[in-house]
C-alpha cells in the first residue's frame, strides 16, 4: 500500500475536502473569477494531491493546496487563454444577498481584482482571504517579503483607484483600511 | 447607505457562501487516478524489464551475431510510408525547422499577445486545428515556482533558464516557459502522431530563435 492510501488517510482527506474545499474554491474564484472553473481547478488539484496526502497532511495541507490552486489557475489561464475574460457581468447565483450584503458588493470586489496582475491578486487573496502573514505569502509564492509588501501596497492602491467610481463606498474605504492595517 | 465592509469581510463572505466540493466524489476520483497511474507505472516497468532482458539475452546468446549499429525500433522511428523510393516525399522530421515552422503575426491575446506557429508540413486543412503557439506576456517578469505535483524539466538554452512542462493541469498541452527582457514567453503545443510529431530539437530551435529575436 503506497503513500496516500489507507483508511486513515482517506478519512483525513475526505474531512479536509468537506471542511476546506469551499474556502479553496472561493480562493480560486477570487483568482480566476469563474465559479465553475474554480470548482474544476480545486477538484483537479485535490485529486492529484490525494495520492500524496499521507505526506501533505503532515505539514500544512491548506497552504500546500492553496499554493497548488494558485499555480493551477495560472496554468488554466495559459492553457484556456481566458485571461481577463472573467464574467463580472454575470454574477454567480450563489452570491446570496443576505449572506453578503448585496450582489453588487461581490461584483465590485471582482471588478477591482480583475485589474490586478495574477501575482497581485494572489497576494491580496492570500493576505485577506487566508490571513496569511507576509512571510507566509513570500514563502508560498516564492517571493521576498519586501516584494510581497510592495506588491500588496501596489495592489491596494490599484483597487482603490478602480473603486473610485464605484457606488460602494464601503469597499473603497475597506481597501484604504486594509492598506493601513498592513 | 451600505454598512462599511473591509476586504477581509468581503472575501470571507465569498468563502462563506461558496459550497464545498462533494468529499466522496473527490475521494473516488483521487482513487481512480491513483489506480490508473499505478497501472501505467507497472506497464512501463514491465516493458522496460522485458526490453532489457531481451537485449541481454540477445547479447549473451552463443553464436548470435554481434550487436549491430542498425537502429533498433524507437519512438522516433522513421514514418511508415516509403522513404526508400527515389521519389519519396520529404518527411516532416527531415525538414529543417526553419523550413517547417513559420510564425504568424502576433495578436492581442486576453491581456497578453500570442502568435500561432504554422507547421507547413501539415496538410493545409489541419494547420489551423493544430495547437502550436508562442505567448508573450509582458505583465509577468519572473517564472513562478510551481508546487503542484508537476515537476518541470529545467533546460538552459542560450543562457536562459527554460522550464518544460510535459504534463500539466491540462495533460494534452505541453509547454515551455522562459523569461527574457522582463517578459514571460510560453510556447505551447500538443503532441502529434507520427510523422508530424514535434521533436525536442524542434522545440529547442523555436526557443533558441525566439530568444535570439529571430522567430
Amino acid at each position: 500500500m503506497g503513500i496516500g492510501s489507507g483508511p486513515d488517510v482517506d478519512e483525513s482527506f475526505a474531512a479536509f475536502v468537506a471542511t476546506r474545499s469551499g474556502r479553496l474554491v472561493a480562493h480560486a474564484y477570487l483568482l480566476c473569477g469563474d465559479t465553475e472553473q474554480a470548482r474544476d481547478i480545486v477538484q483537479g488539484v485535490l485529486v492529484r494531491a490525494y495520492r500524496r496526502w499521507g505526506r501533505i497532511e503532515r505539514d500544512d495541507p491548506y497552504a500546500y493546496v492553496a499554493a497548488a490552486v494558485a499555480n493551477a489557475v495560472t496554468d488554466w489561464w495559459r492553457i484556456a487563454h481566458r485571461r481577463y475574460e472573467t464574467p463580472t457581468a454575470a454574477v454567480p447565483e450563489k452570491a446570496g444577498a443576505a449572506a453578503f450584503g448585496a450582489v453588487d458588493d461581490r461584483q465590485a470586489l471582482l471588478a477591482a481584482l480583475r485589474h490586478l496582475t495574477r501575482r497581485e491578486r494572489a497576494v491580496i487573496v492570500l493576505r485577506y482571504l487566508d490571513d496569511r502573514t507576509e512571510a507566509d505569502v513570500a514563502h508560498m509564492l516564492q517571493m521576498r517579503v519586501g516584494t510581497v509588501k510592495a506588491t500588496c501596497h501596489r495592489a491596494l492602491r490599484k483597487m482603490r483607484r478602480e473603486l473610485q467610481d464605484s457606488p460602494l463606498d464601503g469597499l473603497r474605504t475597506a481597501a484604504r483600511q486594509g492598506s493601513q492595517n498592513r | 447607505m451600505k454598512p462599511e465592509i473591509n476586504l477581509h469581510d468581503a472575501m470571507d463572505a465569498v468563502a462563506a457562501t461558496t459550497p464545498p466540493l462533494d468529499a466522496s466524489d473527490v475521494l473516488a476520483r483521487g482513487k481512480r487516478q491513483r489506480t490508473r497511474r499505478q497501472v501505467l507505472l507497472t506497464a512501463c516497468t514491465t516493458a522496460t524489464v522485458i526490453l532489457g532482458l531481451g537485449t541481454a539475452l540477445a547479447v549473451l546468446s552463443p553464436g548470435s551475431p554481434p550487436p549491430r549499429q542498425a537502429a533498433p525500433p524507437t519512438a522516433d522511428a522513421t514514418p511508415s510510408y516509403p522513404t526508400t523510393s527515389p521519389t519519396a516525399i520529404p518527411t516532416p522530421a527531415s525538414l529543417e525547422p526553419a523550413d517547417r515552422f513559420t510564425k504568424r503575426r502576433e495578436k492581442p491575446f486576453n491581456g497578453a499577445f500570442a502568435s500561432d506557429i504554422i507547421d507547413t508540413s501539415l496538410p493545409s486543412d489541419q494547420r489551423d486545428a493544430s495547437l502550436l503557439r508562442l505567448i508573450r506576456d509582458p505583465h509577468t517578469t519572473t517564472l513562478t515556482e510551481h508546487v503542484d505535483d508537476v515537476t518541470p524539466e529545467r533546460l538552459r538554452i542560450s543562457g536562459i533558464q527554460v522550464r518544460l512542462y510535459l504534463t500539466g493541469s491540462d495533460e494534452d498541452v505541453q509547454q515551455a516557459e522562459w523569461v527574457r527582457d522582463r517578459t514571460l514567453y510560453v510556447l505551447q503545443w500538443k503532441p502529434r502522431a507520427a510523422p508530424y510529431q514535434i521533436s525536442e530539437s524542434d522545440i529547442r530551435w523555436m526557443i533558441t530563435e525566439s530568444i535570439a529575436g529571430r522567430f
